[in-house]
């Protein structure tokens, strides 16, 4: 009786998530269905945006925790639940390709895709560390399929290293869980809050805790975990890529900064830590970056960036930083995105992978090279885009800190000018003129990817110009963690 | 004076900029060229405007409203742009020099006009922006955004190794405006917002007043490795040779006349107004290092071949004299060092603009292939000796005025703890030897000397450069007579500086 309550209450979105899945199903079993394959992006798009609206429904204040506190609803959790759904949309409409691959199996990427979602969706807001492993674990596996749908052995081999590298950091995972249970006898967030708050932590609890997190820091690519990277944003499609720098990304930092806030924080060495961590993220992916000649190499390597920076100011937990970093990842979705539906424009049109295909872009397609370039130079962090705010916030974040966490401002700011080196380079081979070559790529006017491209770069610019108003909302948000 | 707007001054090459962009404009070459010229020319004129009705009582002040809000209200930043004599100085001479380079691009710009010029006026935007933004991140803004169309017209435009040498160029500044940041970060800490209105905060320093002094050198030396790497001094130089070797000759002249003023513009607002108790501290050791600049650029200047090189030694060793006479905290170094920029700017530029013209007549730059052009360039043999005479300090050229007030200002300087500093200045005097002998290799090794037959077809100067050299050289020649209507603009300023940091 309670559950249909909790459910009523915080659990539509979800709910309808899982009827579109349910729908795809159906439609996956039928016969013939090669034939309307088209349809199964837009029932996915259109059960999105149902998602979508009925989050507005879910109650959030005040916090609400259901399933006998397995979750948590309150204005973060659901403003970062429509972040997710928000490019779950934007990634859905850049499927195109994948799909027409694979036509007799669109129906089962979608339902695949779906349950990524549905995962991240609930991981955002579990409240026990049961919960949070069995959605970790569904998006684990949702995401090997996603990974493994791309044709030809690279792909397959992409798929088997993820999910090697994924058994590796859930185990650890699991073992931090397992010290934690011995220490507080208890996987609940708000159980183990009131434990720690009588007692004093001992330095069994950083263990368990740099354990739990690693399980996390995997997702996110970074350190202990962050080699896979590279191969398998090469060997997936490129929508897929797309959806694995968003929304895994959006989902693990929207817990981590909860975990960081609340369960994380009984230890005085762990923010050290993960601080160390991140400095090491940084440096190796973009020095990793630059020798990278593959572009979708090279943005595994930036998301793999960004997500580091986005981790140097979640550890030194205020709510001034998380606010910091909820405005970034914002930016990020949109610049990330913004690049990758480029991307995936360029493979449309036959195009490779390799940078040095970018000669003369900016003469055959003045309007494409613009869209682009606003978006790479706004993961560069050049003014008048957003990303240029959403670093100078960030970084003011951590300046804000304190004197003693210097050094570490010095290796973020050091790794943004590599970062620098590579972006820049890119745009500088688009306005290279290249003689042998004149082809001019078609964009098809019903491209859905152009749209978004050109949708990102005029939001990446005018945040970059007004970000007055999203800065507020972060500020709100964070403030109610 | 409320009918001069600051907003049209600053923001008017951008939006020409984007008209150029835009994909329905104009494309022929001819057109966007004149267009061009004729609207820099105009801004030249609206910015004397902003010069003769300049009142040292009453700054000009202005702010931009974009949707009914100025900048980030929720960061406290504020897009305000305020100007003041140092400031007036400077755009005045950003205007003149965005003229003429305009000017002198018609026949060594040959590609992709609309893009070049494009870039161009998106530069001249950025760099005013620099020199009149009166809120430190507006002046961070600016000051990154001047990277991208510069990293472009060095990459797309120049010779030999362009494409490294922009890409050095960008990557070294960037590295320094990193340490700029974390400068304006650790003020932000400190004064608990990003809101840095730098008007009000000389006005009473209050913000400053509670940093620890420690902090205050910290942050100050953070500062300087961001302005020390435009400006350039020795240690962090390495990117200018190559930049300014492989820049077309029109961004040489931007290149050494501005940006590089840029550096010492900074340097002026934030070390010198801003943390001025740090900097009384750390100026002793920063006549020393500015004293190798002059010694060792100035050196290395003689010992090149490459003419282009030459030149571009010669402005790292000048900007050591523009140090030099920031920090000997008197009337007499700071006018000197204040005028010393605007003069180099102008000889630079002028330099600059003739190696352009010999490399584009005998496609070398090697100074031993060249000899006796005089027969053949007589006009601009006689620009090259004015400017040379110019460069070297000669009386009566405004070369002269900032290099004696400099020295003047140098050896009345007091610094009683540091005994040795006054013969550690004694060594920068030598600069006087030392300049007239690279420039006059310069001049003699081209000019002079038996022609070689490959050279005896040049032309002489074009209409077009004609009037850029002798306008440049009849500014150098007014302010080098009539001085006073120079200082007498700066003269507010340098008694601010004086006042707060002098002792």
């Amino acid at each position: 009786m309670n559950s249909t309550y909790d459910i009523l209450n915080i659990f539509i979105p979800s709910v309808i998530l899982l009827i579109t899945i349910a729908v795809h199903t159906v439609l996956s079993l039928l016969k013939n269905n090669i034939n309307y394959y088209k349809i199964s992006k837009w029932i996915s798009f259109s059960g999105l945006i149902l998602s979508l609206i009925s989050v507005f429904d879910v109650q959030f204040e005040p916090i609400y925790f259901a399933f006998s506190d397995a979750i948590v609803s309150n204005t973060y959790t659901i403003f970062i639940q429509s972040v997710i759904l928000v490019s779950a949309i934007i990634c859905v409409l850049l499927t195109k390709k994948i799909i027409a691959s694979r036509r007799n199996n669109a129906f089962t990427f979608h339902i695949i895709f779906l349950s990524a979602v549905l995962a991240s969706m609930i991981l955002v807001s579990v409240n026990d560390y049961l919960t949070m492993f069995i959605s970790m674990e569904l998006l684990s596996i949702a995401c090997f399929f996603l990974i493994s749908f791309n044709k030809g052995y690279i792909s397959k081999e992409a798929s088997l290293k993820y999910i090697f590298t994924n058994i590796i950091a859930s185990s650890v995972f699991l073992l931090g869980v397992s010290y934690l249970y011995g220490i507080t006898s208890s996987v609940n967030f708000s159980e183990i809050n009131e434990f720690y708050m009588q007692h004093t932590a001992e330095w069994m609890y950083t263990i368990s805790i740099l354990f739990i997190a690693s399980g996390l820091l995997f997702k996110l690519a970074v350190f202990p975990f962050a080699n896979w990277i590279l191969d398998i944003y090469e060997g997936s499609s490129t929508s897929v890529a797309a959806f694995l720098s968003v929304i895994p990304k959006v989902a693990v930092l929207g817990l981590l900064c909860r975990l960081l806030v609340f369960n994380f924080s009984y230890s005085f060495e762990f923010p050290l830590i993960l601080l160390i961590f991140a400095s090491i993220t940084a440096i190796w992916s973009n020095l990793i970056a630059i020798r990278q000649r593959n572009i979708k190499r090279l943005l595994a390597a930036s998301s793999s960036a960004n997500a580091s920076y986005m981790l140097f100011a979640a550890s030194l937990v205020s709510v001034y930083n998380i606010s910091t970093v909820i405005f970034y990842l914002i930016t990020y979705v949109l610049m990330n995105l913004g690049v990758f539906s480029a991307v995936i424009l360029l493979e449309n049109s036959a195009f490779s992978n390799k940078l040095y295909e970018f000669k003369n872009f900016a003469y055959t397609n003045p309007l494409f090279c613009f869209a682009f370039l606003v978006s790479l130079l706004g993961l560069a962090g050049i003014p008048l885009t957003s990303g240029f705010i959403a670093k100078i916030y960030l970084l003011s974040a951590i300046a804000k800190s304190g004197l003693i966490f210097m050094p570490f401002l010095l290796v973020l700011v050091i790794a943004m000018v590599i970062a620098m080196f590579y972006y820049v380079r890119i745009a500088k081979l688009m306005f290279e003129k290249d003689e042998t070559k004149d082809e001019k790529f078609v964009i098809y006017k019903t491209e859905s990817a152009s749209i978004i491209l050109y949708l990102c770069a005029i939001f990446t610019i005018i945040i970059g110009i007004i970000p007055d108003k999203i800065i507020e909302i972060c500020k709100i948000i964070a403030y109610n963690i | 004076m409320e009918y001069l707007s600051l907003n049209l001054l600053i923001f008017s090459p951008l939006i020409i900029a984007i008209l150029f962009f835009l994909p329905i404009f104009n494309t022929k070459e001819v057109f966007i060229r004149r267009f061009t010229k004729t609207f820099m020319g105009v801004h030249f004129v609206y910015a004397l405007c902003f010069w003769i009705f300049y009142n040292p009582d009453v700054n000009f002040f202005d702010e931009l409203f974009l949707f009914g809000q100025s900048g980030v209200q929720s960061l406290g930043i504020r897009s305000a742009f305020a100007i003041d004599g140092l400031s007036l100085v400077m755009v005045t001479l950003t205007s003149f020099l965005f003229f003429m380079s305009a000017i002198s691009s018609k026949t060594i710009i040959r590609h992709r006009q609309k893009l070049y010029y494009g870039l161009l006026l998106l530069l001249e935007t950025s760099v005013l922006g620099v020199f009149t933004s009166s809120d430190i991140f507006i002046f961070f803004c600016f000051w990154e955004l001047e990277l991208i169309p510069m990293y472009f017209l060095i990459s797309l435009w120049g010779s030999g190794r362009a494409q490294k040498s922009a890409m050095k160029f960008l990557l070294y500044t960037f590295f320094g405006s990193l340490f700029l940041l974390l400068g304006i970060l650790l003020l932000s800490y400190y004064s608990d917002t990003l809101n840095f209105q730098m008007s009000s905060l000389f006005a009473d320093i209050n913000v400053v007043d509670k940093l620890p002094i420690n902090i205050q050198i910290l942050i100050s030396i953070l500062l300087m490795i961001g302005f020390f790497v435009k400006l350039p001094i020795i240690p962090l130089h390495t990117w200018l040779p190559n930049a300014h070797c492989d820049a077309p000759a029109p961004i040489s002249i931007l290149l050494a006349g501005l940006l590089l003023k840029m550096g010492a513009y900074g340097f002026i607002r934030f070390n010198i107004l801003l943390l001025p108790d740090a900097f009384k501290i750390l100026a002793p050791f920063l006549i020393v290092f500015a004293v190798i600049n002059i010694i060792h650029a100035g050196l290395c200047a003689y010992n090149q071949d490459d003419i282009k090189k030459i030149i571009a030694y010669s402005s790292i060793s000048n900007m050591g004299i523009v140090l030099l006479g920031l920090c000997t905290n008197n009337e007499e170094g700071v006018t000197g060092g204040i005028v010393h920029m605007v003069s180099h700017g102008l000889i630079c530029a002028g330099l600059f603009m003739i190696v352009g013209i010999i490399y584009n007549r005998t496609k070398t730059r090697d100074i031993k292939a060249i000899s006796g052009l005089g027969t053949v360039m007589p006009n601009l043999m006689g620009f090259t000796v004015m400017f040379s005479f110019a460069a070297i300090g000669v009386p009566l050229l405004i070369g002269f005025v900032g290099e004696f007030l400099t020295f003047w200002g140098a050896f009345s300087v007091q610094y009683d703890s540091y005994i040795f500093l006054p013969t550690v200045i004694i060594f920068a005097i030598f600069v006087l030897v030392i300049s007239a002998a690279y420039m006059f290799k310069f001049v003699h090794r081209i000019f002079f000397g038996s022609i070689d037959n490959s050279w005896a077809i040049l032309k002489d100067l074009t209409a077009h450069e004609f009037i850029v050299l002798s306008s440049i050289l009849s500014v150098i020649v007014f302010f080098g007579i009539n001085p006073m209507s120079l200082i007498d603009v700066i003269n507010p300023i340098v008694e601010v500086i004086v006042e707060s940091a002098g002792i």
